[in-house]
């Protein structure tokens, strides 16, 4: 009862909030803080590379995103104000428009938290329930309901949620419920080893009211999942297996078939050494808050990708995106660093990496009827989606030099993961060169070479950036040159450069250029973007 | 705006919100230790170039400071639960000796007003945070380390 008429209270507190902080300057009455974020991209037409521009339409687009957060004591309440003017191009279409697409109050004491408005959670690994924002990729399925978590002095922890999703500047028309326990047994059962277990277990429910004429779909979706973490010193294994019952909707064409999702890691690390393995199967695990709801938008759960999400330019060519309707994934990833001083490790040491990943289709064979197919859980399919292996070798030689060489082996096949037709498998061979030279103190040179080579898609491509870095400038160019692909022995070059300032907590970067077609991925989230052309400009700023 | 910086400064400690650490078990940001020594708070991701450029540069120069001034670094993780056990395998083979906590839901990145990584962060001895940078170019660490000069010769 105290917790809840304190809750009011804030709410109270936070409609008479701007008079409270900003008129008067007392020392008690909390702190203000925020962040801004504004991206403008100008567009001009560029037949060269099919950037092409609507008849009529802006030429300037611009998303604008602004954090207010405000914390005193055991309260913290935030908005965020957004606007797409309009939006850039290649972003959802749902973002349209400006206004307050999140609010929310926090209340938190003695292991209670309480949160009221627009909240993002995670349960697990996220594969039965994420709700998250990834501003480059467009997706903020954030939740606006209640979540209630408590914590039993660390011994455990319960959480427990109901709300309706964000959709652009709208809601998703389903609601979710939602409660997680996470037990951390050790402490019962051995407080003062090292050793670590937590068990956990979570429940998803999605009601969604149905008027079609599909007799088997019911209003309400259910899912369940366990999990198990056990660490010792530099070892940790965790499972986790989630149990979806049939979600009949617009993204898995309607059918009566349940989904599941495995997910297996083992890592040992000690002393320069760090192994993991990583194994997955996931089947039709796609789970939304609408049935109908397209691309990114209303997704309830977020199944991460196995493979490594590789940063330089070319490689992003080719960027894995998991297959949530069935996949079965294998990644193994291991790093040593040579011990400073020793005939390998030299002064500063030197760090290999490999890494191994391959995604494969399961066993899922046709049929007719509601289920629309069947599947042997233990068996693979015969058509291999992405294969990865790649090694890298970092090495600093003195205070004014550090290099870093990466070869990379790419399978990836294009139709299934980009939905595309004719494009097949396309073998890549890449090799990079990365060399970081630092006359100064506080001034360097940067550049890459990279080169991919490839007989299929677009063929093989070279590109070559250099950064310099002083003061609080930094100034870049780039040019990826697609040298022997469909233009037959006309290059192509996307060229790119311009000028980013940072001073504290403020980054300003103005740049001109192209952009080819493809996915933008950050995290292992993606957004495919249509070529384009002209000059951006980024302010980010937190106060 | 008109609320005064020195409200903002005596109560800017970090955020109070659970995170995990590498193991996986939750933890409030309450419990780290954060006095009698200057923090550095850096937010990172296995999957950001710079980031990891960034907490190679100061794990190089790492000796060197705390010779000069009692410093701790805690590297913050934002990657995602699947990426967590690449985390780990990553400070132990990189050899980093910071502490590292994995803020999976973006909690305390949301609460500290961080848009992208990299994002660092200064704390003074009494926990505070005193300075803050975004975004990371090779020797960007140098005008880190004068800030805790500046910071230590105040005492």
């Amino acid at each position: 009862m105290k917790y809840i008429l304190k809750f009011y209270a804030c709410i109270a507190c936070l409609l008479l909030w701007s008079p409270v902080v900003f008129a008067q300057q007392p020392t008690d009455k909390g702190v203000i803080s925020g962040s801004l974020q504004s991206d403008f991209q100008y567009y001009q037409a560029d037949s060269a590379i099919n950037a092409t521009l609507v008849e009529g339409a802006d030429r300037m687009a611009s998303n604008h995103y602004l954090n207010l957060f405000y914390r005193k004591g055991d309260f913290s309440a935030g908005l965020r104000y957004e606007a797409y003017l309009p939006p850039l191009l290649g972003y959802p279409g749902e973002f349209k428009g400006q206004g307050i697409a999140n609010r929310f109050i926090t209340y938190r004491k003695d292991g209670l938290e309480v949160t009221a408005g627009n909240f993002y959670e995670q349960f697990g690994s996220g594969t039965i329930l994420r709700a998250q924002e990834n501003r480059p990729t467009g997706i903020d399925n954030s939740i606006d309901g209640i979540l209630l978590k408590y914590n039993f002095d660390d011994m455990a922890q319960i959480k427990a949620l109901t709300g309706k999703q964000r959709d652009g500047f709208n809601k998703g028309e389903g609601t979710i419920r939602a409660a997680d326990a996470e037990i951390y047994l050790n402490k019962f059962l051995f407080p003062l080893s090292e050793t670590t277990i937590t068990l956990g277990g979570s429940y998803v429910s999605v009601y969604e009211p149905y008027t079609g004429t599909l007799g088997y779909i019911s209003p309400q979706s259910d899912a369940y999942a366990g999990r198990l973490a056990i660490g010792n010193g530099g070892f940790n294994i965790d499972a986790e297996y989630v149990y979806k019952k049939p979600t009949p909707m617009l993204s898995n064409d309607y059918i009566n078939h349940d989904g599941s999702a495995l997910l297996l890691n083992a890592s040992y690390s000690h002393n320069g050494l760090g192994i993991n393995v990583q194994m997955k199967r996931v089947e039709n695990m796609d789970f939304r808050s609408s049935r109908d709801a397209p691309l990114n938008s209303l997704m309830v759960n977020f199944i991460p990708i196995t493979t490594k999400q590789h940063t330089y330019r070319l490689l992003t060519l080719y960027p894995y995106v998991t297959q949530v309707f069935g996949e079965a994934g294998l990644q193994a990833d291991l790093i040593y660093t040579f011990k400073r001083g020793s005939a390998l490790g030299g002064k500063y040491g030197t760090t290999i990496s490999l890494n191994y990943a391959v995604a494969n289709s399961i066993d899922q064979r046709s049929i007719s009827g509601d289920a629309g197919y069947e599947s042997d859980f233990w068996k693979l399919g015969n058509r291999k989606y992405f294969q990865d292996v790649n090694v890298e070798l970092s090495k600093k030689w003195s205070r004014k030099l550090k290099t870093t060489f990466s070869y990379v082996y790419l399978e990836y096949d294009k139709d299934q993961i980009e939905g595309v037709t004719g494009s097949g498998v396309i073998k890549s061979h890449t090799v990079i060169a990365d060399v970081l030279i630092k006359p100064r103190r506080k001034a360097s040179l940067r550049f890459e070479l990279q080169h991919l080579y490839t007989r299929q898609d677009f063929g093989s491509w070279a590109m070559g950036l250099v950064e310099v870095g002083f003061s609080n400038f930094l100034i870049f160019a780039s040019d990826e040159i697609n040298y022997n692909g469909i233009g037959k022995g006309i290059p192509l070059h996307y060229y790119n450069g311009g000028v980013a300032y940072a001073k504290g907590a403020n980054r300003f970067s103005l740049s001109y250029g192209r952009q080819r077609a493809g996915l933008i991925c950050v995290g292992g989230v993606c957004r495919l973007v249509p070529a384009s052309s002209g000059l951006t400009l980024s302010v980010t700023s937190s106060f | 705006m008109s609320f005064s910086a020195k409200a903002q400064k005596t109560t800017k400690g970090l955020p109070n919100v659970t995170i995990k650490t590498l193991d996986g078990n939750s933890l409030s940001t309450q419990a780290l230790a954060l006095k009698g020594h200057f923090t550095i708070v850096s937010f990172w991701a296995t999957w950001c170039k710079p980031c990891i450029q960034e907490l190679s540069a100061i794990h190089d120069v790492y000796p060197d400071w705390q010779e000069d001034m009692k410093v701790k670094l805690i590297a913050i993780s934002v990657d995602d639960a699947r990426s967590r056990a690449r985390a780990k395998s990553l400070v132990k083979g990189k050899r980093w000796e910071f502490d590292t906590y994995i803020d999976e839901n973006g909690d305390l990145k949301r609460a500290m007003n961080v848009l992208n990584v990299p994002h660092t962060f200064i704390l003074n001895k009494d926990g505070e945070i005193v300075w803050q940078h975004t975004s990371y170019k090779p020797g960007d660490e140098e005008k880190y380390y004068d800030v805790l000069k500046k910071l230590n010769a105040k005492k």
